[in-house]
C-alpha cells in the first residue's frame, strides 16, 4: 500500500525528501485549495531527483467558467508529463484533461458527494484515464471493504489530516480585519449555538475553508485497509513542522503498534476522530424532523381536518366529494400521532353553516365533531388501514 | 425564441397550487425520500398525482427533486419511485448524484436536470454531465448570467440559474458541517444551517471578533431579468421549499409579471421595477442583492446580523373558499379588525381587505382570530380560493 504525503510549502521540501513517501501530492497556490507553492517553486520541485517517489499534481479547486479559463492558460505552461498523475476534484478539470491530455493518468477526488458505488463507477465508465479514485471519509469500513472488491482502479483514503467541512469562494474573514485578501489568514471560530469549540478557518486567494475541530485518523486501521486492497493512504499534515509525528504515522501504517500509537496520540497537537468509519447513521434523525404518520397515506383520503371546534363541528378540507345521501358515513380518522380512530360522519354543511346536498373536492365541509380530531388529522375511507 | 421559465418552489401540495396560480411556469417539489428537505412536508404519491394534474391543468410543469447524495442503501427503493413518478406524468427530475442519474436513466425516460448541489460551474463540467445524460444544468450559484449563457452556447444544454432566495455560502454540496457537528447529513436533507450561527473568531495576531461571518445575504435578481432573457437563460429558479405561501405566491407573482412585461414590451419601467422590489421586500428576510449574477459576490454579500422575523408583512391566511360577498380564510397569523390586511390576487393590483366583521364558521362575531382556525370575512372584491391574505406588521 502506497503512502502519500502532501507538500504545500517549499520549506517542507527537504523534509519530504527525507521521508521518501511513495507519492508526494504537490499543492500550488494556483491549483490547490490550501497549497502555498508558487509556480517557480513547482518547477524547482519537478526538477528535483525524487528517486522512487512519484509526484502527483493536485488540482482540487472548484472553478467558475471565467476562472477556469484563466487557470487553464496557466496549466498549459506546466509540463504535466513530469507528474505520475494529476488529481482533480472539479469534474470540469476531469473533462478538460481527458480532452487535451487523453493519456494523462488522473486521480479523481470523490471525497465529496460520492457515497454509492453506482456513482463512482459512472465516472469510471466514461473516463478511462481515471486510474485512481480518492474515496470519501464518510464511508463506513464495511462499505469501503465492498468497494475495494468491486473497483477495478486504484483507490486512496486519507488516514491522517484535517477534515474539510465547508468551502466557499467568498472571502469571509478579511472583511472583519484590516487585512489584505492576498495573504492567507487563519482564525479559530466558536459558536455558542454549537457544543464544538474552535473550528479552524483558513482564508486565502481561493476563498474560505472551515475544518473540523478533530482531525481524521485511521492510522490504526491502515493494516486492514491494506488487506482489503486499498492502493494508497494519505497523510495530509504539515511535513517539516511535524516531521517526527509523520515519521511515526508512516511507521504505524506499515506496522501497527498500539503502545506507539498511544504515544502518537498524546503528542498529536489536536483531537483525533474516526468520524464515520465504524458507522454512518447521519440520516437516522430525519424521521424526527417531521410527522412520519401522515405522509404515508397515499389513497383513500376523504379530507384533512383544518379546524376542530369541540361541541360544534369539525371542519374538513375535502379531498373527494361527499354527498348527504352517503350519511351516516363510517370512516376512520388518522390522528397526527398515528392512531386510527373509527368515526361516523353524520351531518354535512358548507363553510357558511348551510345544509347542502353535496360538497366537492377542495370545498370546506363542516361535519359533526369527530372525536380525537385535530388540525392535519386525515379522514379516510373505512377500508383503509 | 427561448421563453425563460420561472421555476418556483413547492414545499407541499398547497404551495404547489399557490405557485402555479400566481404565475410560475414550473414548480419543483420533493417526494418523501431522496430530496434535500427532510423537514419539509413534501409529497406523498397521491399528493404528487393531484399536484401534477393541477399544475398541468394550469400550464405549469412539475419537476421532482431527487437531489440528495445517496448512499448505497438509499438506492434500493429509488427505481420503484422513479417508475412511479414517471407514470404520474412528472416533467423532469432534478438530480445531483451521478449514481441517481444512472438509476433514472435505467428505469425511465424522464428528462434529468442536474441540481445546483452538484456545483456544476463551468463549460467542461457541464459537458461531462451532458455525457452522463442530463438535459439541463442548474448551475452553481457562483456562476454569472454571462457565464451561464456561454455554457449554454458551448454545450447545447439547457441552463438554469437561481434568481431569488436564500443562498448557501458554501459551494453547494461542499458543506458537511451538519454531518460532523450534528450527525445529520446535510447532503441528504439534514442541513442544520450552522452557517447562520454567530461565531467568535480568535486569531493570534488580531483582536477577537464576533460575527455572523458565514451567513449569506439573499439573492434578488429581478434587476437582471433583462440579461437573463436576452442571453437565453432557459430557467430562473426561486429557492424556498421550506418557505411560506406568502413568499411563494409573492415571488411567483412578481417575477412572472415582470417576465411577462418584458416579453410584451422589451423593456422595464423604473417605477414599476421599484414597485416590484417593494413587493419582494415584503417577503425577504436577508437584504437581497444580485450576488454573483454579474460579478463575484464580495464582502457586502455577508449577512452579518442575527436572524429575525422582522418582515414588514406576514401571511395572515389563505382563502379556502369564496361565496357571494364573503370569503373563508384559513388563519395562519392572528389578526383583529384593526389590522391592515391585503388580498393578493393571482394577477393585478393588491386589494385592501376591510374587516367590518370577522365571523366564525358558526356565524358568531370574533374579536380576534386564532391561527389554525377558519373564519368568514365579508368581501365584495374579486377573490379566488388559494389567494393569499397578508398582514402588515404593527
Amino acid at each position: 500500500m502506497k503512502k502519500i504525503l502532501v507538500l504545500k510549502q517549499f520549506k517542507d521540501l527537504n523534509a519530504a525528501i527525507a521521508l521518501a513517501p511513495d507519492e508526494l501530492l504537490v499543492e500550488t497556490k494556483l491549483l490547490s485549495r490550501t497549497g502555498d507553492l508558487s509556480l517557480a517553486e513547482l518547477f524547482l520541485i519537478m526538477n528535483q531527483d525524487w528517486g522512487e517517489t512519484n509526484l502527483i499534481l493536485n488540482w482540487d479547486i472548484l472553478m467558475t467558467d471565467k476562472i477556469m479559463g484563466t487557470i487553464i492558460s496557466e496549466v498549459e505552461k506546466i509540463p504535466l508529463e513530469k507528474f505520475a498523475a494529476i488529481r482533480v476534484q472539479d469534474l470540469g478539470a476531469l473533462e478538460w484533461l481527458s480532452l487535451v491530455k487523453p493519456v494523462c493518468p488522473i486521480h479523481l477526488n470523490l471525497e465529496t458527494g460520492h457515497h454509492n458505488i453506482v456513482a463512482i463507477k459512472s465516472h469510471l465508465d466514461l473516463y478511462p484515464s481515471v486510474t485512481r479514485v480518492v474515496l470519501s471519509q464518510e464511508l463506513e469500513s464495511s462499505t469501503l471493504q465492498e468497494y475495494l472488491k468491486e473497483l477495478k482502479v486504484e483507490t486512496e483514503l486519507m488516514v491522517l489530516g484535517q477534515t474539510l467541512l465547508f468551502y466557499t469562494p467568498r472571502h469571509l474573514v478579511t472583511p472583519l480585519y484590516e487585512s489584505s485578501e492576498e495573504n492567507s489568514l487563519q482564525v479559530l471560530a466558536t459558536s455558542e449555538e454549537s457544543p464544538h469549540k474552535g473550528f479552524p478557518i483558513l482564508e486565502n486567494r481561493h476563498g474560505t475553508f472551515m475544518f473540523n475541530i478533530k482531525d481524521h485518523c485511521l492510522i490504526d486501521h491502515a493494516v486492514e485497509l491494506k488487506e482489503w486492497g486499498m492502493t494508497a493512504i494519505r497523510i495530509d499534515f504539515s511535513i517539516e513542522e511535524h516531521f517526527e509525528l509523520i515519521k511515526i504515522a508512516m511507521d504505524l501504517c506499515e506496522s501497527f503498534d498500539s503502545e506507539r500509537f498511544a504515544l502518537f496520540k498524546t503528542k498529536y497537537p489536536r483531537q483525533l476522530s474516526k468520524a464515520f468509519y465504524r458507522s454512518n447513521k447521519s440520516d437516522v434523525l430525519f424521521k424526527k424532523l417531521k410527522n412520519a404518520h401522515l405522509g404515508s397515506i397515499d389513497q383513500g383520503v376523504l379530507g384533512a381536518v383544518v379546524e376542530q371546534r369541540k361541541e360544534h363541528y369539525t371542519a374538513l378540507k375535502l379531498k373527494s366529494e361527499i354527498k348527504k345521501g352517503d350519511l351516516p358515513l363510517k370512516a376512520k380518522l388518522l390522528t397526527t400521532d398515528g392512531k386510527w380512530i373509527e368515526v361516523s360522519v353524520k351531518s354535512l354543511r358548507n363553510a357558511k353553516g348551510e345544509d347542502v346536498e353535496s360538497l366537492q373536492k377542495d370545498d370546506i365541509a363542516l361535519v359533526n365533531p369527530l372525536r380525537k380530531a385535530s388540525v392535519k388529522a386525515l379522514l379516510c375511507k373505512e377500508e383503509l388501514n | 425564441m427561448i421563453v425563460t421559465e420561472l421555476l418556483s418552489p413547492a414545499g407541499n401540495l398547497e404551495k404547489l397550487k399557490v405557485a402555479s396560480l400566481y404565475g410560475a411556469d414550473a414548480v419543483y417539489c420533493g417526494g418523501q425520500q431522496f430530496g434535500l428537505r427532510a423537514a419539509s412536508d413534501n409529497f406523498s404519491l397521491q399528493e404528487l398525482e393531484e399536484g401534477i394534474a393541477f399544475a398541468h391543468a394550469h400550464g405549469t410543469n412539475v419537476y421532482v427533486v431527487l437531489n440528495a447524495f445517496l448512499h448505497d442503501s438509499d438506492l434500493i427503493e429509488l427505481p420503484d419511485f422513479v417508475e412511479d413518478i414517471e407514470s404520474l406524468g412528472v416533467d423532469a427530475v432534478i438530480v445531483s448524484d451521478s449514481g441517481v442519474v444512472e438509476v433514472v436513466k435505467n428505469h425511465s425516460k424522464l428528462p434529468i436536470h442536474l441540481s445546483t448541489q452538484a456545483s456544476c460551474l463551468n463549460r467542461y463540467s457541464a459537458q461531462l454531465w451532458k455525457k452522463h445524460g442530463v438535459s439541463r444544468v442548474v448551475l452553481g450559484r457562483e456562476v454569472s448570467i454571462q457565464e451561464a449563457a456561454e455554457i449554454k452556447k458551448i454545450t447545447g444544454l439547457e441552463v438554469e440559474i437561481f434568481v431569488h432566495g436564500s443562498m448557501c455560502m458554501a459551494y453547494s454540496g461542499n458543506c458537511v458541517i451538519s454531518n460532523y457537528t450534528q450527525g445529520r447529513d446535510s447532503n441528504r436533507g439534514g442541513c442544520a444551517h450552522s452557517c447562520r450561527f454567530e461565531y467568535s473568531l480568535d486569531s493570534q495576531d488580531q483582536e477577537k471578533k464576533n460575527a455572523y461571518f458565514m451567513s449569506s445575504k439573499d439573492l434578488q435578481g429581478i434587476r437582471f431579468l433583462k440579461d437573463c432573457v436576452d442571453l437565453g437563460i432557459d430557467s430562473l429558479k426561486v429557492e424556498g421549499r421550506m418557505k411560506t405561501h406568502h413568499y411563494v405566491g409573492t415571488i411567483s407573482k412578481v417575477y412572472s409579471e415582470a417576465l411577462k412585461f418584458y416579453r410584451e414590451h422589451g423593456h422595464f419601467l423604473s417605477d414599476q421595477m421599484l414597485q416590484w422590489e417593494a413587493e419582494l421586500g415584503k417577503v425577504s428576510g436577508r437584504d437581497g442583492g444580485a450576488w454573483n449574477m454579474k460579478e463575484a459576490a464580495e464582502s457586502d454579500s455577508i449577512f452579518n446580523k442575527r436572524e429575525t422575523n422582522e418582515e414588514s408583512h406576514n401571511l395572515a391566511g389563505v382563502v379556502q373558499q369564496v361565496f357571494d360577498n364573503e370569503i373563508v380564510i384559513e388563519v395562519r397569523k392572528a389578526f383583529d379588525r384593526n389590522d391592515k390586511l391585503e388580498l393578493i390576487p393571482f394577477q393585478g393590483a393588491i386589494q385592501n381587505l376591510s374587516l367590518s366583521r370577522i365571523l366564525s364558521l358558526n356565524g358568531l362575531d370574533i374579536e380576534r382570530t386564532n391561527p389554525g382556525t377558519l373564519v368568514r370575512i365579508p368581501f365584495n372584491g374579486s377573490a379566488s380560493a388559494m389567494n393569499i391574505i397578508r398582514i402588515e406588521n404593527r
